[in-house]
C-alpha cells in the first residue's frame, strides 16, 4: 500500500530522540546518584539553558537565581527536574498544529502534558510512587499523531464516514490508512531506542489488553484527559473506553471522579509552563 | 466584541451587550448556558463533575467545578445582575461519553442527569439542548442577542 510505505519513510525523516535523555533515563533505571545525572544533563547545552529558563520562571517563584543544573536538583527535587528534562526533550516533537485531527497548534501538547500529570494524580491514588516510566509513556502516547497527521488530513471523509459508522477513530485510521497512530508511535519509540515498557505502552494505549501494565494506566489516563476535553480534538472521544480496567486497579467510581479532579487541579496548576514551552512568552 | 473566556470549572455572567462568553473544548464536562431576554442577562458554567462531595473543602475553593454548587451560583449571580429567574432561558451543552465496556466511567451521562435535577429543582426547564454523543464540543452566548452556537469538530457550527 502507497500510503503505508509513505507514512514509514515520514518515521526514519523524524529527527533522533536526544540521546543524552536517553542516559539519563539509563541512570535512573540504575538508580545513579543524582549528580552524576546532573553532569550528564549539563553535556546538552540546549536543554540546560531550557532547564534553567523554567526553573527561574514564575512558576517556581524562586527568589534566588538557579544558575546550574546542579542548583536546580536542590531546589526543584529530582522528580520535577526529570520531569522538566523529558518534557523539553519531547516538545519540540509537537511545535506544529495537527490538523487531521482539528488540533490547533500546541493542542497535542497539552493533551500529552496533561496524559503525564494524569498518570501522577494515578499513581498517588494508587498509594504508588511517582514512577518516570510511566510519566514518559503518558507524554508520548500520541507521538504517532505527528506523523499520521498530515494522512489522516488527506483521507479524512473516509475515516469520518467509518467513525460515523460505529468505529472508533484508531480503527477507522487502520482501515483507511492500513495503521494506526498508536502502531506508528510504537515504531518511532523503537527506533528511538525506547524502553520496551515505553514501546508497548505506546504502542497498545488503545489495546490495553494487548500490552503490558503501563499500556493499561496509559490508556485509563488518556481517557480521562480526553473527557476532560483536553486537546481532545475530533478523535478523542471516538474511543472504545476498557472501563474494567478501572476496577481492576481497584478504584471504585467516586475514586474516578476525585482522580479526575486531581487531574484537573493540575493541570490549572502547569497552565503557566504551557505557554512558555510553546514559545507564547511567559 | 469582547471575548470572554469560561475556563473548566469556572463561570461567568455579564449583561454587557459587547460580550460573547465562550467555553472550548467540552468533553464529559457540561456547560449551562443562560440567558434572560428581557435584561439580556446572560451566563455560562462550565462545570466537570456532578457532585461536590468528593471533595467538599476544594468545593468551597472551586465551586465551579461541581453541578451541585456550580449552577446554584451561576443563578445566583445572574439575579445579582437583575435577572428575573422565572424568565431565565436554559440551554444544555456537552456531556459527551466515550464508547464503553460498560457504565461505570460514563461521566458524562451522570453531569447531564445531576444538571437537569439542579435546574428543576430551582424551577427551570431546559429549552434546547446540545449533548451526549462522541463529540467535543465548544460553545458561545452571546449577550446581546442571547444567541448560542456550538461548534463540533469535523461537523461545523449551529445554533441552537
Amino acid at each position: 500500500m502507497k500510503a503505508l510505505e509513505q507514512v514509514l519513510s515520514r518515521i526514519k525523516e523524524l529527527p533522533p530522540f536526544p540521546l543524552v535523555v536517553l542516559k539519563v533515563w539509563e541512570l535512573i533505571g540504575k538508580e545513579a546518584p543524582f549528580k552524576e545525572i546532573a553532569q550528564v544533563v549539563e553535556l546538552d547545552e540546549g536543554l540546560t539553558s531550557e532547564i534553567l529558563k523554567i526553573a527561574n520562571s514564575p512558576f517556581f517563584g524562586l527568589k534566588r537565581k538557579i544558575s546550574s543544573v546542579q542548583e536546580a536538583v536542590v531546589y526543584l527535587g529530582e522528580k520535577y527536574l526529570l520531569e522538566i528534562v523529558t518534557r523539553s526533550a519531547s516538545k519540540r516533537y509537537y511545535q506544529s498544529a495537527h490538523e487531521g485531527y482539528e488540533l490547533q497548534r500546541g493542542e497535542l501538547w497539552k493533551h500529552s502534558v496533561a496524559c503525564a500529570l494524569a498518570s501522577e494524580a494515578l499513581n498517588k491514588r494508587l498509594n504508588q510512587k511517582s514512577d518516570h516510566v510511566l510519566f514518559t509513556a503518558a507524554l508520548l502516547h500520541d507521538i504517532g499523531k505527528i506523523v499520521l497527521n498530515s494522512f489522516v488530513k488527506e483521507a479524512f471523509h473516509e475515516i469520518i464516514k467509518r467513525v460515523k459508522g460505529g468505529l472508533t477513530f484508531v480503527e477507522a485510521e487502520r482501515e483507511v490508512l492500513g495503521i494506526d497512530h498508536a502502531e506508528i508511535g510504537g515504531q518511532i519509540a523503537k527506533r528511538w531506542n525506547f524502553p520496551e515498557e515505553i514501546i508497548d505502552a505506546i504502542q497498545y494505549h488503545h489495546e490495553p489488553r494487548k500490552g503490558g501494565p503501563y499500556a493499561r494506566k496509559v490508556h485509563v489516563c488518556n481517557v480521562l484527559c480526553s473527557s476532560l476535553g483536553i486537546g481532545a480534538g475530533l478523535d478523542e472521544l471516538y474511543e472504545r473506553f476498557d472501563s474494567e480496567l478501572l476496577k481492576e486497579l481497584s478504584l471504585n467510581r467516586r475514586d474516578v471522579m476525585a482522580l479526575l479532579f486531581d487531574l484537573y487541579q493540575l493541570y490549572e496548576k502547569t497552565q503557566s509552563l504551557f505557554s512558555m514551552e510553546m514559545g507564547y512568552g511567559v | 466584541m469582547k471575548l470572554k473566556v469560561v475556563g473548566i470549572g469556572e463561570f461567568q455572567t455579564s449583561n454587557d451587550p459587547e460580550d460573547i462568553l465562550v467555553t472550548y473544548s467540552l468533553g464529559s464536562c457540561v456547560a449551562v448556558v443562560v440567558y434572560e431576554p428581557f435584561t439580556r442577562v446572560g451566563g455560562m458554567l462550565h462545570f466537570m463533575l456532578p457532585d461536590s462531595e468528593i471533595n467538599l473543602e476544594k468545593a468551597r475553593k472551586k465551586p465551579g467545578v461541581f453541578a451541585d454548587t456550580g449552577i446554584p451560583l451561576l443563578l445566583q449571580s445572574c439575579k445579582a445582575l437583575g435577572a428575573d429567574l422565572k424568565k431565565l432561558q436554559v440551554k444544555l451543552v456537552g456531556g459527551a461519553e466515550l464508547l464503553s465496556s460498560s457504565d461505570f466511567f460514563m461521566i458524562g451521562k451522570r453531569n447531564l442527569t445531576a444538571a437537569r435535577k439542579i435546574l428543576w429543582q430551582n424551577g427551570l426547564l431546559i429549552k434546547a439542548q446540545e449533548v451526549g454523543g462522541q463529540v467535543n464540543r465548544t460553545v458561545s452566548l452571546e449577550i446581546a442577542t442571547g444567541k448560542v452556537l456550538v461548534k463540533i469538530p469535523g461537523e461545523g457550527v449551529k445554533e441552537i
